[in-house]
């Protein structure tokens, strides 16, 4: 496996509320990224599961209401990263995934560009050392706009009213194929910002 | 119960590979839970909270492998054991240690092996620079398959060799073959005259395929990683090169392949290559000859600067006169005009490149699609198009081509099922590393698109790099490519020669 290629999100069109709404409900999320988004974990899950899962939700959460307090978003970013299995741990992807879907869906207002902003430069301000060589590299291709291609590409897609519930449906899949498990971290932190920033009921 | 850390220094591994190891050593009798983690500031911290010895783990770094686990003092040490035959590369499973010594870093193998004078790398670009300086601090020549090194890593590895008087081939170094012995994906050729620079893995392995066929060996390859020749690099390595070559005596003749130099690049080296004492051939992928001089003779493709090192060590092609489409069937497929879009689905970045410059000779032009091609979607686009699948846009999260031939016979279906194609355009490189078997895959998906294509004729045409020792048999995989009516060629240049042909665009040099 060649490593993979960090890439921008292409700016198209901004996202729409209920693009974005129909594009969730067309991701099959694999097994481990539905755990990392419910908490659901198989009995031989690792024991980092349910911090990840409590440290994904606490980051959502504290964007979909704006990031208003930047030591808290510190605290809640320091607490994921180097956190849990792997070359690139899945507490790093968290992040990645999430600077990469903020940026995105503050083009659309559907996430405040302040907390889009805010999220980026506590992933800029973490200290060096906390994390593997690998991660500290997405990391800092994520602050500089810069994200693993597969990636990039679903969440450049992601809201887009042009594009077809089928081919976000493809993307997430092959996204979700990447790495042992990195895909389907990206593809959970992805989803659960989307689902917050667009929740089922909302205005149209 | 008892709890037991241990820090693996160093050691790190995919993240397939921590997941299997921590499921085997779960499955040990006996133990109730066990972790494998790099041992980073949070990890540690998750571990030193559910019970684990603090002291132990206190010593781990981001850079080093954790691996913490509970149970029975007996199931504990059993654990162990296992833990280090699966650091040691055990195979899955088998639940015994392997029988081969596996050193854990470059000085416990060094140390294990005095004699060993070359290390060969692959593993993740963020380490390569990081692994290759300890075998350069130990002394040995560097061979990194390793991509995705920074560039600023390399100018600094580089210059560090070159102060040494060490080899450091690579980053991103496809083959070599040092004295005989092939490193990366190399063919397996005789030993002979001919000392090879190449900044180019598919060229490289064209031109030793090609000596071999013209009877003449090869003293070494030297692979140079392809960013080798841009500025940034300086040709720090292909200097250095040539002139190990034009001292050894082994070596009677050099060919040196790159993929468009830089300007002030390919300026030096001519000065270096003029003073190596020694004929030489210059192939530099994608454009024309260059004005050569005495003793430096600038080719018009991979053919012939095979054929001017084989002349230069005194050794005519086999049959003389003009150059043999050596492989290229006349038979079925070879004569039959076509109409259509040409696609080529290479797997080799150089022979794509060798292919579109000929192409363009033929004039022909080719374009880069906007997009990846996915099989399944439409080819994008109206005009001709060559594609390197082995470029990283298409082997995230998979092997490259030359070992994993999923997506592009995906490719070859997709294409061939599209009316608009007339003409598909690929590469075989056979040798150790490549495929074992590929040519019954790629006859499959001809003969699937084939089938499945509404109406209108299906040319394919094929280049097999292989030499008569290679594991896959290449007699073997080129009757495959034959039975499935697929036009084949010994080389890319006359595979794109061919297709230009089927085209209706005879004569080269439409194009300049």
């Amino acid at each position: 496996m060649t490593a993979i290629p960090l890439a921008p999100v292409p700016s198209l069109r901004p996202p729409a509320r209920a693009a974005l709404r129909a594009h969730v409900r067309s991701v099959a999320l694999p097994e481990r990224s539905t755990a990392l988004t419910s908490g659901r974990w198989p009995d031989d899950g690792d024991r980092s599961g349910p911090l990840l899962q409590a440290g994904l939700l606490a980051l959502v959460d504290e964007l979909r209401r704006g990031c208003p307090d930047p030591g808290a978003l510190q605290r809640a970013v320091g607490a994921l990263t180097g956190l849990g299995p792997g070359l690139t741990p899945t507490g790093d992807d968290i992040l990645v995934a999430l600077v990469a879907t903020s940026g995105r869906l503050s083009n659309g207002s559907l996430i405040g560009a302040v907390a889009a902003e805010r999220l980026s430069a506590a992933v800029a301000a973490l200290p060096a050392g906390r994390t593997t060589a690998a991660a500290a590299r997405l990391l800092a291709g994520a602050v500089q706009g810069r994200f693993p291609e597969p990636l990039a590409a679903f969440v450049a897609a992601l809201g887009d009213p042009a594009v077809a519930r089928e081919t976000i449906a493809g993307l997430a899949a092959q996204l979700a194929a990447v790495g042992a498990h990195s895909g389907a971290d990206w593809l959970a932190a992805t989803v659960a910002l989307a689902s917050a920033a667009a929740p089922a009921g909302g205005l149209e | 119960m008892i709890e037991r850390v241990t820090v693996s220094r160093g050691s790190y591994h995919d993240s397939a590979r921590l997941m299997h190891i921590a499921r085997e050593l779960g499955a040990v009798d006996g133990i109730a839970s066990a972790e494998v983690m790099m041992g980073t500031t949070a990890n540690v911290a998750l571990l030193a909270g559910a019970g684990f010895p603090r002291t132990d783990l206190e010593t781990a770094t981001p850079m080093d492998l954790v691996v913490a686990f509970r149970g029975t003092a007996a199931a504990c040490d059993a654990a162990a054991r296992r833990l280090l035959a699966l650091l040691a590369g055990d195979a899955p499973g088998t639940g015994t240690p392997g029988r081969q010594q596996r050193p854990a870093t470059v000085a416990e193998a060094v140390r294990l092996s005095p004699g060993v004078n070359l290390v060969s790398i692959a593993v993740p670009g963020p380490y390569a620079a990081f692994v290759a300086g300890r075998a350069l601090d130990a002394g040995r020549h560097v061979f990194l398959f390793s991509d995705n090194v920074p560039v600023a890593d390399e100018v600094a590895l580089k210059t560090r060799a070159g102060e040494s008087g060490l080899l450091l081939m690579g980053p991103d170094c496809g083959t070599a073959i040092i004295a005989g012995a092939g490193l990366g994906f190399a063919n397996r050729v005789p030993r002979g005259p001919v000392g090879i620079v190449g900044a180019s893995g598919t060229g490289t392995q064209e031109v030793c395929c090609l000596l071999s066929h013209y009877g003449v060996g090869i003293s070494h390859a030297i692979g140079t990683g392809s960013r080798d020749l841009t500025a940034a690099v300086d040709g720090r390595m292909t200097a250095f090169a040539l002139q190990l070559l034009a001292d050894d005596p082994s070596t009677r003749a050099i060919v040196l392949i790159a993929k468009h130099p830089a300007p002030e690049v390919a300026r030096r080296l001519h000065s270096v290559l003029e003073h190596c004492g020694k004929p030489v051939v210059v192939r530099y992928l994608g454009e024309a000859p260059r004005p050569g001089a005495l003793s430096v003779t600038y080719a018009d493709s991979l053919d012939e600067a095979a054929e001017l090192a084989a002349a230069a060590v005194n050794h005519a092609r086999p049959g003389g006169g003009p150059r043999p489409a050596a492989r290229t069937e006349t038979a079925g497929g070879g004569t039959r005009s076509v109409s259509g879009r040409l696609v080529g689905l290479f797997g080799g970045g150089s022979l794509a490149a060798e292919a579109q410059y000929v192409l363009s000779r033929h004039g022909i032009r080719t374009v880069e699609p906007d997009r990846a091609l996915v099989p399944g979607q439409p080819i994008p686009g109206e005009g001709h198009l060559v594609v390197d699948t082995g470029d990283d846009t298409y082997t995230v999260g998979r092997p490259h081509p030359m070992v994993d031939q999923a997506v592009r016979c995906g490719l070859i279906r997709t294409a061939g099922i599209d009316p608009s194609v007339g003409l598909i355009l690929i590469d075989l490189v056979l040798g150790d590393g490549s495929h074992a078997d590929p040519a019954p895959e790629i006859a499959a998906a001809v003969r699937e698109a084939r089938d499945a294509r509404a109406d209108g004729p299906l040319a394919v045409v094929c280049s097999v790099c292989g030499s008569v020792d290679d594991p896959q048999g290449t007699e073997r995989q080129v009757a495959v490519l034959r039975a499935a009516d697929i036009t084949v060629t010994r080389t890319a240049a006359d595979a794109a020669r061919t297709a230009a042909r089927l085209l209706g665009h005879a004569g080269e040099g439409d194009g300049r």
